[in-house]
């Protein structure tokens, strides 16, 4: 009994109340947030350590310890992990700990009733699924770890305290939002949870508003801007959810059936999940940056850059006016167009070039205006015999080969040359264009031969 | 679909809105298409048909491939691992650990995991194996940002690709920059010099030796006059992407 009692209080810093699972790490944070130097980033071993050291070093006197609560910032104390800690802030501690063991069991009770509230059916309470961190034992309500301060880089030891999260109900629809489109081939929804590892478990959909989580986490989350202050345990996610939630409790806004809380972490901006139905008939939502002295170059809306693009007047292909069909098609006009760095050409032989504008020709008709292919056509133009070769100067003096090459007819490139800038002139600058290797080709060995295209046509 | 034998061009079929992203498992041999329509579209490439279409939870806007499996990033931050052998239910559903947008899913070679990366100038190395120990190990880093005048741009990371021998991979943001990143120790390998523009797509060759890196202004500020569009080709070496 008394063993386990001990267990369950795991090391903790006097400074700022910050838990560990290990001595050995509560030491390494000591010496690296409360114990360095100033002046000099020297890593001391205990408050009197550094006091010293700025002292004779730098002749100065510190009268705090750095990062440390305001009430504990006792320099004159000597402290070494847990060594040292005054009796009654150990009993202190113990007791906060022992006081808190009891919301966060109600806490879990309440996560029960509410994902009962909406759900389809299944068991209550459902087990975290595959993506959820197991809270480490004696971890206690994410509460304890509200005012601390981790480090940024321990990413790994953190994830204990996200943990708990994969408790959270994770979609705080607004009030009977459930369901969006139907999900057909999700087979989610129905399976009990915990059958297999990979099936989700179903979205409890709470009655709760989107602004009133069940977490202070998250309460963190919703009130967005402070993030930056407050420094949750999760650097990656301390930015809050910027994308600014829908209209609170708006009924449009279903919870995404079949997304369960799979992800430990993610819940937290779950306040964001829409439909994308919902999506398209709304205005997108907008991307805030993250604070004052740090800029997202992205636009504002939250689409993707690709969408963005293609809502631009040119590449409106019913817009009137936009020349849309000038370029014949994207590889013959990479073939024909001057080559922005001088003197570096791309340079298709006589031959080759003729079959591309052979394998070019599905992507002229894409060029043509108004769809001549239904939408969504896939044109993978991939041409192990129509190269696009980059020919260097170098190449572009050697004799053009009218063979389709084979591997040993080609010349090698001078490899050594290869090093960039290296242009090949004018991609497609009409469409997303993806550019990959031919994966059944040895790239090295029959050298740039075999850039497959892959096109995406795109319907407006 | 192009045939190259017979220089014909069948269309296979369709999507209700642009296609985001096309790739070819050769594990299943089957040509995977997304799209903004929010399907995932399987074809076969043997016959003229649509081997499947599968809802994904928002618009498609990555595909990443995993051997015989699929990890696609949708809008809002979801992403999707689908089991081409059994697509009768997403073997898991996720959200991106990373707070902003989805840009980029690539997978690791040695079918570990994926690495997604965010607008917001952050890569996240995720693990598919759904175990907690597995899961610890997760984590996210910061990258493609610059320091301009006391304000600090955060660039999207357009593109990810892995080196098949090694498990790193290259990243490419908005900022220009190429990077190398051993994801299992958590190091930056090397950067490239700053090209002209954003890197829109990247590609390791086959065996690792070239990375093809395509440099596309992509719109994401206003900039005057629009840069040229161009790819270049690189010969990586072992000391820039192998694990240290």
């Amino acid at each position: 009994m008394g063993r386990k009692k001990k267990k369950q209080t795991k090391p903790w810093c006097w400074y700022c109340n910050r838990e560990f699972d290990d001595e050995k790490i509560l030491i390494q944070h000591q010496k690296a947030k409360h114990f360095k130097c100033p002046s000099c980033h020297k890593k001391l071993y205990t408050g009197p350590g550094l006091s010293i050291h700025c002292m004779q070093v730098h002749k100065e006197t510190i009268d705090k310890v750095p990062n440390s609560l305001p009430s504990r910032n006792n320099i004159e104390i000597e402290i070494y992990g847990m060594e040292g800690i005054p009796e009654e802030d150990l009993k202190e501690h113990e007791r906060q700990k022992q006081g808190k063991v009891g919301p966060g069991g109600k806490r879990g009770l309440s996560e029960d009733e509410d994902s009962q509230d909406g759900m389809i059916q299944g068991p209550p309470n459902p087990q975290p699924p595959q993506g959820a961190a197991i809270p480490p034992p004696g971890h206690v309500g994410p509460p304890v770890h509200l005012g601390m301060k981790p480090p940024g880089p321990m990413l790994g030891p953190m994830m204990g305290p996200m943990g708990p999260m994969g408790h959270m109900p994770p979609y705080m629809g607004g009030p009977g939002g459930m369901v969006g489109p139907p999900m057909v081939p999700m087979g989610g929804p129905l399976q009990p949870p915990g059958a297999g590892g990979h099936v989700a478990v179903n979205t409890p959909v709470t009655s709760q508003p989107p602004n009133k989580p069940l977490f202070p986490s998250a309460v963190q989350v919703s009130t967005g801007n402070h993030m930056g202050q407050l420094k949750p345990a999760f650097p990656a996610y301390s930015q809050a959810s910027n994308i600014n939630p829908g209209p609170p409790g708006a009924s449009g806004v279903p919870g995404m059936p079949g997304c369960g809380p799979n992800f430990p972490v993610s819940q937290a901006s779950s306040l964001s999940s829409h439909d994308t139905k919902s999506m398209e008939a709304k205005k997108p939502n907008l991307i805030t940056t993250v604070s004052g002295n740090s800029r997202i170059i992205h636009p504002e809306e939250d689409i993707s850059l690709e969408e963005r693009r293609a809502k631009l007047p040119r590449y409106n292909i019913h817009a009137p006016g936009v020349t849309f069909l000038q370029p014949t098609g994207p590889v013959t006009a990479t073939a024909m167009r001057p080559p922005p760095h001088g003197g570096v050409v791309v340079e298709a032989p006589p031959m080759v070039s003729a079959s591309h504008m052979v394998s070019a020709g599905p992507m002229v008709s894409m060029a043509g205006p108004g769809g001549l292919i239904p939408a969504g056509a896939i044109v993978s133009v991939s041409m192990p015999q129509t190269i696009i070769r980059p020919a260097m100067q170098v190449m572009s003096s050697a004799p053009i080969m009218t063979a389709m090459p084979m591997p040993t007819a080609v010349p090698s490139l001078p490899i050594g040359g290869m090093r960039p800038p290296m242009g090949i002139p004018q991609v497609n600058e009409y469409r997303n264009i993806t550019i990959r290797f031919h994966r059944a080709y040895d790239f090295y060995n029959l050298h740039v031969r075999h850039l497959v295209f892959f096109i995406y046509r795109q319907k407006f | 679909m192009f045939d190259l034998n017979t220089s014909s061009e069948t269309t296979v079929g369709t999507h209700d809105a642009a296609i985001r992203c096309v790739e070819y498992c050769p594990e299943v041999n089957l040509v995977i298409t997304g799209s903004w329509d929010t399907n995932v579209k399987l074809w076969d490439p043997r016959g003229p048909r649509e081997a499947g279409s599968f809802q994904q939870p928002n618009k498609v806007y990555t595909i990443g491939l995993c051997g015989e499996r699929v990890v696609v990033g949708t809008a809002n931050r979801k992403v999707m691992v689908w089991d081409l052998r059994n697509m009768g239910f997403a073997q898991q559903k996720r959200e991106s650990s990373l707070k902003f947008q989805t840009r980029c899913i690539r997978c690791f070679p040695n079918k570990q995991g994926y690495v997604v990366s965010s607008i917001e100038g952050r890569v996240a190395v995720e693990y598919l194996d759904p175990s907690p120990e597995v899961q610890k190990k997760k984590y996210a880093f910061k990258c493609h940002r610059l320091k301009e005048d006391g304000i600090e741009k955060i660039f999207p990371v357009n593109a990810i690709s892995f080196h098949n021998g090694y498990n790193t991979f290259a990243t490419g943001g908005s900022d220009g920059f190429v990077n190398i990143w051993d994801g299992f120790n958590k190091k930056r390998l090397c950067q490239f010099h700053r090209y002209p523009t954003s890197i829109s797509s990247l590609s390791f060759s086959n065996d690792g030796n070239m990375l093809a890196i395509s440099c596309s202004y992509l719109y994401e500020q206003e900039i005057k006059p629009i840069p040229e569009n161009c790819i270049f080709i690189r010969k990586v070496t072992d000391q820039e992407t192998k694990p240290k």
